[in-house]
């Protein structure tokens, strides 16, 4: 897998973590959204470029 | 008293698991053990050797019955001596070391040696997830301010559920366990502007309310918005829990857990730590996580429901050094979820009872846990703490119980101490079958515990030197 096709893939876990976030469930949405987090963690600490 | 939030109305997937028949957790217990199986089969010689021993295959599990019956079981003894052969995980570890992201070790309070777990990443997220399981259940949600009181960190699993378990909530955690005095907590719960939720063992929330209450605060005048205080790893008399509830203004929630459940493994949940009619509360077991047996300590047969028998856990999800028929020697008064009257399938055990067989001392003749003398001790508001020693004296048995005034009660005359030791003498008496010496010491002769209490000392064998 090349480091592009890295990106996309966080950008897709992303996009769907995001929409777990919405959930109303008490027990899931602070798991969900720690997941999300991490994810968005992963996407910003390979960022390399000002124009990313 | 302030109401909390219903869980099950909050959380879709908890109310799933408290809707399942009885037939369904145990299809769902099965298939989740045979899974567990078949994993340790190919990757822990420890288990392959038991399930061997048993003339037992992964596929020959076939029911939960027949696992009970054919497994070994495994203790703390075993689990030692498998460290010592295969340092320092035991051949029990099941993943490979390189996959062990957090080391946990127990206590050490028993004195025997300290059990080593290798957690794997998922397994890290499961003790966040078995610490947030019991405080979303006993109210706490995204964005409360929760007061960790357990100490924070090094080895212990205690040291790191709760605060994955806070995080993964999305509370703010305060973790202020080990690191500061009590007075130094009381002093930023103070500024905090508002705490929901304290966890705190059974002894540390004691201590925490006497400070409060020595310094003039009453707790639910200081904390109006709390709404949980949860406790776990000792008893407590229910007179004890009845003066917290009043002090605070909100409920006491208990839960059950321990370094070999990674994490709590029960919750009285928002019910609370009191039953129908003022008795005692009911511990929900999460049965899907872990699979409980609770059997007779002698015979290993099942305990009927309504007497106390040892908890035997079996983890079903867990990875790294995953118990499996773990004997825990913790004493548990058993209720079946058909006499527990909660409205779902889970078995429970009785909230502030749960103690250790191996701590009884044989006094006398008499059995005695020295949760039966916290109880007896605790059940009087004048106390702030105790602690017991077992001797021989000209070759008889002896025992001596110093205990110390709360601050609060500094001001009782030298009849009305007198009455109280009279009292608490009484009442030792009536719970234990033996009569102690009970005197009074200063509250500062006595040891402040951050966690576990270890109030009794038996120093007998010191009295047998020539």
């Amino acid at each position: 897998m090349t480091s592009t096709d890295d990106d996309a893939v966080l950008r897709a876990m992303l996009a769907d973590a995001e929409r777990l976030c919405a959930t109303g469930d008490a027990l899931l949405k602070g798991q969900y959204e720690h997941l999300r987090a991490r994810i968005d963690a992963l996407i910003e600490l390979r960022r390399v470029s000002g124009a990313d | 008293m302030i109401q909390v939030a219903d869980p099950f109305a909050d959380s879709p997937l908890l109310a799933r698991f408290a809707g399942l028949t009885r037939p369904q957790l145990e299809a769902l217990q099965l298939a989740k053990l045979q899974r567990q199986m078949a994993r340790l089969q190919a990757t822990s010689p420890y288990y392959a050797e038991r399930m061997a021993q048993a003339g037992l295959t992964a596929d020959g599990v076939t029911s939960l019955e027949l696992f009970a019956e054919r497994f070994p079981t495994s203790s703390k003894a075993d689990f030692l001596a498998d460290q010592q052969d295969h340092p320092p995980f035991g051949a029990r570890l099941g993943i490979a070391r390189e996959q062990v992201a957090l080391v946990n070790m127990t206590g050490g309070t028993s004195g025997q040696g300290q059990e080593i777990y290798g957690r794997s990443q998922r397994d890290v997220h499961q003790l966040g997830y078995l610490h947030a399981l019991p405080w979303v259940m006993a109210g706490l949600r995204a964005g409360d301010v929760a007061v960790n009181c357990v100490p924070a960190g090094g080895m212990t699993t205690g040291g790191w559920g709760p605060g994955e378990g806070l995080r993964i909530i999305g509370a703010t955690g305060f973790h202020v366990g080990g690191g500061l005095s009590t007075d130094a907590k009381i002093d930023l719960m103070l500024k905090l502007g508002g705490v929901n939720f304290i966890y705190a063992s059974t002894n540390y929330l004691h201590t925490l309310t006497e400070a409060l209450l020595g310094r003039g605060i009453t707790p639910r005048d200081a904390f109006p918005d709390m709404h949980g205080l949860f406790i776990a790893a000792e008893g407590y008399p229910l007179e004890w829990a009845e003066k917290i509830e009043e002090h605070w203004g909100c409920r006491l929630q208990e839960g059950y857990g321990s370094t070999q459940c990674n994490g709590f493994a029960g919750s009285t949940g928002s019910a609370g730590v009191f039953g129908k009619d003022g008795a005692r509360g009911l511990i929900s077991l999460f049965e899907w996580e872990t699979l409980f047996e609770v059997v007779d300590p002698e015979t290993l047969k099942p305990t009927p429901s309504g007497e106390v028998g040892e908890l035997v856990a079996t983890n079903l999800s867990v990875e790294g050094s995953p118990v499996i028929r773990f004997r825990t020697g913790d004493a548990a008064r058993y209720v079946s979820w058909e006499h527990a009257g909660t409205g779902k399938v889970w078995k429970t055990i009785e909230a502030g009872s749960i103690g250790r067989f191996d701590d009884m001392m044989k006094i006398r003749g008499n059995n005695v846990w020295p949760t039966a003398v916290d109880a007896a001790v605790f059940a009087h508001d004048e106390i702030g703490d105790y602690a017991g020693r077992v001797y021989t004296d000209a070759g008889k048995t002896e025992v001596e119980v110093r205990l110390a005034f709360a601050d609060h009660c500094a001001g009782l005359s030298p009849d009305e101490r007198g009455r109280v030791i009279g009292a608490v003498r009484e009442a030792i008496k009536a719970r234990t079958n033996v009569w102690m010496a009970v005197v009074e010491c200063a509250r500062a002769e006595l040891p402040e515990f951050a966690y576990k209490a270890r109030r009794w000392k038996d120093e007998r064998q010191q009295g047998y030197r020539l």
